[in-house]
């Protein structure tokens, strides 16, 4: 038989039979009406009745006062919702006066990996897919090529012998690739140095994730799924409120938290010290200090992307 | 214009002078990032304070360096004999009053202010705690913090910074093939 053979070319046929028959004025109105009742109906509200005002959206930095209250709200709203949590967005100013800076001690880090489990459970990343800001590196003693690094180790006690371990997050850097490549605008550079994403500006193309020198761009190929009793519900629009499917994050420097005054979670995590944070504006603050005073050194210098995260060997 | 010994605005530089000038009291601190620091208490961590619960002040114990067999044989002092150094329990530990720690000189020092002890040796260290370079500080970074000591991470008799299990490793990207990492796994 030829037609069950040839599948492609019946259906060929059949198109091009269909396209030939002139449509009946009568048979088209119906078809239509159906077919708009049909979508009509086709939009049970998921999760809130469908509304214009929400579907255009401003770009957070567009957003009115007026605008934030009633979008935090929604957001609040479908949180509670979704996941039976009752979370509060907040939206800290950036600080005057205020550029962050991170400093990380090489001669301390024990890559026993506190920092990357206190992230995620201080920002509501995915726990399936997994989602981790902070990669925690496991270099042999004596070189600082990352081709010899590992951040799958797993092992019984750490610091291995002969090893030492380099963590990285976003650096936050003052010139970075991935708001020069992103083609709508959604991250941009605050003016405290907290390199952002407006999350439903996003459009999920992670142009970001391939510019990134330090693979520090995560992005959500799932809706992120995550235990309600292990949400974090002091949350803020530009860093940990829970990201939806299709959207791209990574590391903010805890924002809600730094711009409050109080430390990254990562940093009040790590048992050894070895990171460090502060204002590099303030010429008294232990990381302007470490600057100028330790050994450091940049990832990735040669790139030119001028980070604000400093390793240094004590 | 009166004699410069009796300036009282002189009288008053030298008054401030002499406050400022590095002393018992303020060591606790000037040397604070914030004026509101507090550095974590030591009495409250350690199991057999307080000392003279056991130990009556008029006992006078055998002053002599050895090996202790008896009580307290789990405490390995950081110079221990293995190395050959000559540090034993009556460097660090005043004699004769146990609720206190000793410097060089003799003076006491409370338990809660160890790392004045700690420091006289370990100079830099003890710099660069000061300065928030090496070690602890949680709370705020523009504002009150709290401050580890130094035998919170380091226990004075057996200071070395113990090996710790490391959290799990980051799971395997999906279709990829599992292959031996580069530093190989399981040790």
């Amino acid at each position: 038989m030829a037609n069950k053979k040839q599948p492609e070319k019946r259906l060929e046929e059949k198109v091009r039979n269909r396209l030939k028959t002139p449509v009946d004025r009568r048979v088209f109105l119906k078809r239509f009406l159906q077919g708009a009742a049909l979508l009509a109906a086709g939009f049970p509200a998921k999760s809130e009745a469908f509304s214009w005002k929400d579907f255009f959206q401003k770009h957070y930095k567009e957003m009115t006062a007026e605008d934030k209250k009633r979008i935090f709200a929604r957001i609040e709203r479908e949180t509670k919702k979704r996941l039976g949590v009752s979370v509060t967005l907040k939206d800290p100013p950036p600080l005057d006066g205020v550029e962050y800076a991170y400093c990380l001690n090489l001669s301390k880090c024990i890559g026993c990996r506190r920092c990357v489990y206190a992230c995620v459970r201080e920002n509501n990343t995915s726990r399936d897919p997994e989602i981790q800001y902070i990669k925690v590196l496991e270099m042999p003693k004596g070189s600082l090529d990352v081709e010899e690094g590992d951040i799958y180790y797993d092992a019984k006690k750490v610091p291995r012998e002969g090893k030492f371990y380099m963590p990285v997050q976003c650096h936050q850097c003052t010139n970075p690739p991935c708001v020069k490549v992103c083609p709508v605008e959604a991250t941009w550079r605050e003016k405290d140095g907290i390199v952002v994403i407006d999350y439903d500006w996003c459009i999920g193309c992670r142009y970001c994730e391939a510019a990134c020198p330090y693979e520090a761009r995560r992005f959500n190929f799932a809706t992120p799924a995550l235990p309600p009793a292990e949400i974090n519900p002091d949350q803020s629009y530009l860093s940990n409120r829970i990201r939806p499917r299709g959207v791209m994050e990574k590391c903010t420097f805890c924002l809600h938290r730094v711009r409050e005054g109080r430390y990254p979670a990562c940093l009040e995590a790590c048992p050894t010290g070895s990171r460090k944070f502060g204002n590099i504006l303030d010429p008294k603050s232990e990381v302007r200090r470490i600057i100028e005073e330790k050994r450091i050194f940049v990832f990735k210098e040669e790139l030119k992307t001028h980070p604000r995260f400093y390793y240094f060997f004590d | 214009m009166p004699p410069m010994s009796y300036n009282p605005l002189l009288l008053l530089f030298l008054a401030a002078g002499l406050a400022a000038a590095p002393g018992r009291a303020a060591e606790g601190e000037t040397w604070k990032i914030h004026p509101e620091d507090t550095v974590k208490r030591r009495t409250s961590e350690m199991e057999m304070y307080k000392c003279s619960d056991c130990h009556s002040e008029t006992a006078d114990f055998n002053p002599n360096e050895r090996v202790l067999k008896d009580e307290h044989d789990d405490k390995r002092v950081h110079f221990g004999e293995e190395k050959g150094e000559n540090e034993w329990c009556f460097s660090c530990h005043k004699q004769g009053n146990y609720n206190r720690l000793k410097r060089k000189s003799g003076k006491e020092l409370g338990f809660n202010q160890s790392y004045v002890l700690c420091g006289a040796c370990h100079g830099e260290a003890y710099r660069d705690w000061k300065l928030n370079i090496h070690g602890r500080r949680v709370g705020f970074w523009n504002g009150a913090g709290k401050i580890a000591s130094c035998a919170e991470c380091h226990d004075p008799h057996d200071p070395a910074f113990k090996a710790m299990k490391p959290e799990k490793p980051p799971a395997w990207p999906r279709g990829k093939k599992k292959r031996r990492t580069v530093q190989g796994n399981g040790e």
